[in-house]
């Protein structure tokens, strides 16, 4: 019920119980509320004419940093004699100092700034409109205005720092890099023996070999490292994600695609990212530092949803990747994934999945007391078992329980799992 | 303490006073207690900050200062009694606008600002009930039967105009 509303409901009661009663007293009590009821007619009915502007000190952070909004409202209008202000805030930002609501007066012309500070850890935040009522001094009259002030602001995922990601597709590019090209070239790893070509410098004569032959020089070969393609992939569907307390696995699966990211394009290698769930969002391939912004902003906007058509990695479109290349797939992965990935790998793609613990995120949460022990024993077991076909099919699996660094499960993983000659080595 | 809060606890205590003096007088001391009782309740809900019980409470003290009147009591107790009850309640919705505010010097600009219109209201309708209370004229049946339909009509078009500039 309104203020005003109540005061008529209230001065009509006393007047007929007044009339009712015969008791001329009666009226003097109805007087005061009346009064009070018809003084907002003295002020003349208000043309609210304000306009609003909205600053941000930054438009794309990185996560945790605060940024300022500032919001400057000025008075086009007549004198306004209270004026409430509240800022919508997005939500899930946090409001680190200042206020989002004012109330005050505002003269012809005056204009009226309030700032604020807000801190997010990932996303893209639309910030809109801003409340403002116009009201009476007693406030019984009220003008609610909505007034357009739109911003944007960008908050990046936190790349948390790694060494080099220890990879070796068979399909590099022509650009020296870091990846053996098992070909022969400008290299420091040796590669093999030729005969002894015109051109040939003579400290990569192998004097040994020559020494066995006559009349026949023998130069050593290098193995030429190049960059390669890198094709990531992270999973964006809905079942991928989980919630315990205020943290989602999600996010940690966002940090970690933008840390590996960050390390291949370190390297020198191009880069390309598709997000695969929700929808088929894809980052064309690239490199430097452009390609870094464009990765960070396309993850910064990364979000679960449903998507029947896209329950199983089964339509993951191949053909985005170059073929050979490498794919880092970042998923906590299920059971029905297990084939996806094979096929794969069997089309000579080389892969990394970096598989974020679900059992141990979901047990995280909980009480030590009230953990289903059985439970999730038999669901590490089955992970653990289904882990490790793909890795019999020579896919490289980190299994990355989410509060140890990523940089020490990478590594510990891949030392387990070592590539190219290293595995030979190990495997004679 | 801001002065608003310190001129609302004045208010609620002013109105429930007054009431209380007023039917002590006229020795009904079990609607006294019931008016103290309601002055603990309105006291309660300012601190748990319960919104929709001051309105209530208004409605109980206007009920209470016009059942005064009508069983003869100090018309002018019960006219004070009223105009301090709705001083409160203005003064607990000025005081709900103002909880999320930082104060600076434009909200204590716009607190100063609205107890003077408060006072300046509360003042003009007590002086105007006071001088009611002091003229007296009779008026035969006619005459009265005009004046309910005047008020009728006259109020009806004010509260419907009232509400549609509200809106």
């Amino acid at each position: 019920m309104s203020r005003l509303w109540l005061l008529n409901c209230l001065v009509a009661a006393v007047i007929f119980l007044s009339l009712a009663t015969l008791k001329g007293a009666l009226v003097a009590l109805a007087i005061p509320l009346f009064i009070y009821a018809v003084s907002c007619l003295f002020q003349g009915s208000p043309v609210v004419q304000l306009s609003a502007v909205r600053t941000l000190s930054a438009r794309r952070v990185m996560a945790g940093e605060p940024v300022v909004v500032t919001l400057s409202i000025t008075n086009q209008g007549a004198a306004i004699e209270e004026l409430q202000i509240a800022d919508v805030v997005p939500q899930s930002l946090e409001v680190l100092e200042g206020q989002t609501y004012a109330l005050t007066t505002l003269l012809p012309g005056e204009t009226i700034e309030m700032e604020y500070r807000v801190r997010a850890r990932r996303g893209l935040f639309e910030f809109s409109d801003i409340r403002a009522s116009v009201r009476d001094h007693l406030g019984l009259r009220e003008t609610h205005v909505v007034l357009s002030a739109t911003a944007q602001l960008l908050v990046l995922p936190e790349a948390p720092r790694l060494r080099s990601v220890a990879i070796r597709p068979r399909h590099t590019h022509g650009f020296a890099g870091s990846i053996p090209a098992r070909q022969a070239g400008t290299g420091v790893d040796f590669l093999g023996v030729r005969e002894y070509q015109p051109g040939d410098p003579q400290r990569w004569i192998n004097w040994r070999v020559s020494a066995r032959h006559a009349q026949t020089l023998f130069s050593n070969q290098f193995e030429q490292e190049r960059i390669t393609d890198v094709g990531l992939i992270l999973d964006t569907r809905q079942h991928s994600n989980l919630h315990s307390n205020d943290k989602a696995l999600f996010e940690y699966a966002v940090c970690a695609t933008a840390a590996v990211a960050e390390a291949c394009l370190k390297e020198g290698h191009r880069v390309g990212l598709l997000l695969y769930g929700y929808g088929m969002e894809r980052t064309f391939p690239g490199y430097g530092r452009l390609q870094r912004q464009r990765l960070l902003n396309a993850l910064a906007r990364a979000r679960t949803g449903m998507n029947y058509a896209l329950e199983s990695l089964g339509r993951l479109p191949t053909r985005f990747f170059p073929a050979q290349s490498q794919l880092v797939i970042v998923s906590p992965l299920s059971p029905e994934d297990v084939s996806t990935l094979m096929s794969l790998r069997a089309h000579g793609y080389e892969i990394l999945v970096i598989c974020p613990d679900v059992v141990s995120f979901e047990l995280a949460s909980r009480d030590a007391s009230s953990h289903p022990q059985l439970a999730a024993r038999l669901a590490r077991i089955e992970r653990t078992l289904w882990l490790r076909s793909l890795q019999r099919v020579g896919i490289r699996v980190v299994d990355w329980r989410v509060d140890q660094a990523l940089d020490q499960a990478i590594h510990t993983a891949l030392q387990k799992q070592p590539i190219g000659r290293a595995a030979w080595e190990r495997a004679t | 303490m801001s002065l608003t809060h310190r001129m609302r606890s004045l208010a609620i205590v002013l109105a429930t006073a007054t009431l209380i003096v007023g039917y002590g007088l006229g020795n009904l001391w079990t609607w006294a207690v019931f008016l103290a009782a309601a002055a603990v309740i309105w006291w309660w809900a300012l601190c748990v900050k319960w919104n929709g019980v001051p309105s209530v409470a208004l409605t109980v003290y206007v009920l209470a200062a016009t059942a005064g009147c009508w069983q003869g009591l100090q018309p002018i107790l019960m006219v004070a009694g009223l105009v301090a009850a709705l001083c409160a309640w203005d003064l607990d919705h000025f005081a709900r606008r103002l909880r999320n505010v930082r104060t600076d010097a434009a909200t204590c600009t716009l607190e100063r600002r609205h107890l003077e219109r408060l006072v300046t209201v509360s003042g003009l309708g007590t002086l105007l009930a006071v001088i009611s209370l002091s003229v007296s004229f009779k008026v035969n049946f006619a005459m009265l039967l005009i004046l309910i339909l005047l008020a009728v009509l006259g109020l009806s078009r004010t509260f419907a105009w009232l509400r549609r500039v509200s809106e």
